[in-house]
């Protein structure tokens, strides 16, 4: 008998998920997150050290601004078109935990605290765990920052 | 002739679920007697090679309106327009889900 592949797709563009494209926008947060935290405010009699200060606070603030929303997009996509029903069986708390991840984002953009950061670094590891379980494969948890 | 075909993709979750395999028959006669319910395999109407399988959900003017069982989506009828008749390929006579 002859053999063949037949699509079921859900979707016309449907395919490629991954979740490292939240993890990168993640520890990026974190990294800005730790640069804000390490910086010194100069004295504002030094009007080129002062210049220089703010630029950098400024876009500091506006990358971590800017990769919160980004891993939060990434978070939706794997949510809302990768993940299905049927992944509800292995994940009952599936739901609550991209909602929870997603909340945390907007968190990082609220503070200047490491801890926020790192607690967003580690649901997007749980997603990482639970996307790869899904498709039955164990590809280990690396991260740019080492 | 009979088919065996790998099943890719979600679309038509739970009944033929990602990975299940389905055996098909192009009998002529099997598939003139195709009716509303009966699950098919077609020819994708513009990408080239790739067949579809997808249920019969209405019969319009000799043409398969197709559609995925997954209440989630599927790229079907619904995007894609009624099948004409040379379309299809074949009816899943066996269906093999883990």
């Amino acid at each position: 008998m002859d053999k063949k592949i037949a699509h079921a797709h859900c979707d016309g563009p449907c395919g490629i998920y991954d979740p490292a494209s939240a993890r990168v926008a993640a520890e990026a947060v974190l990294s800005m997150t730790k640069k804000l935290a390490a910086l010194t405010v100069p004295s504002t009699d030094d009007a080129a050290a002062y210049a220089s200060y703010s630029n950098t606070f400024s876009r500091y603030i506006a990358i971590k601004e800017e990769q919160a929303q980004l891993t939060k997009d990434e978070l939706l996509i794997l949510w809302t078109d990768y993940f299905k029903p049927k992944h509800l069986a292995d994940f009952p708390n599936l739901h609550e935990t991209f909602w929870n991840a997603a909340k945390q984002c907007s968190e990082c953009k609220l503070h200047v605290e490491v801890a926020p950061a790192e607690k967003l670094l580690d649901m997007v590891k749980e997603i990482h765990e639970m996307f790869w379980k899904s498709k039955g494969r164990d590809v280990p948890w690396t991260t740019a920052a080492g | 002739m009979n088919t065996r075909y790998t099943i890719v993709g979600d679309s038509m979750w739970p009944a033929i679920p990602d990975g299940a395999e389905v055996v098909a028959t192009d009998d002529p006669g099997a598939i003139a007697a195709i009716a509303v319910g009966d699950v098919v395999v077609a020819k994708h109407p513009f990408r080239k090679d790739m067949v579809l399988i997808k249920r019969v959900a209405e019969l319009i003017d000799g043409r398969y309106v197709l559609h995925g069982d997954a209440p989630h989506g599927s790229e079907d009828s619904r995007a894609l327009g009624p099948f004409r008749p040379d379309a299809i390929v074949g009816v899943v006579i066996e269906t093999q889900a883990d």
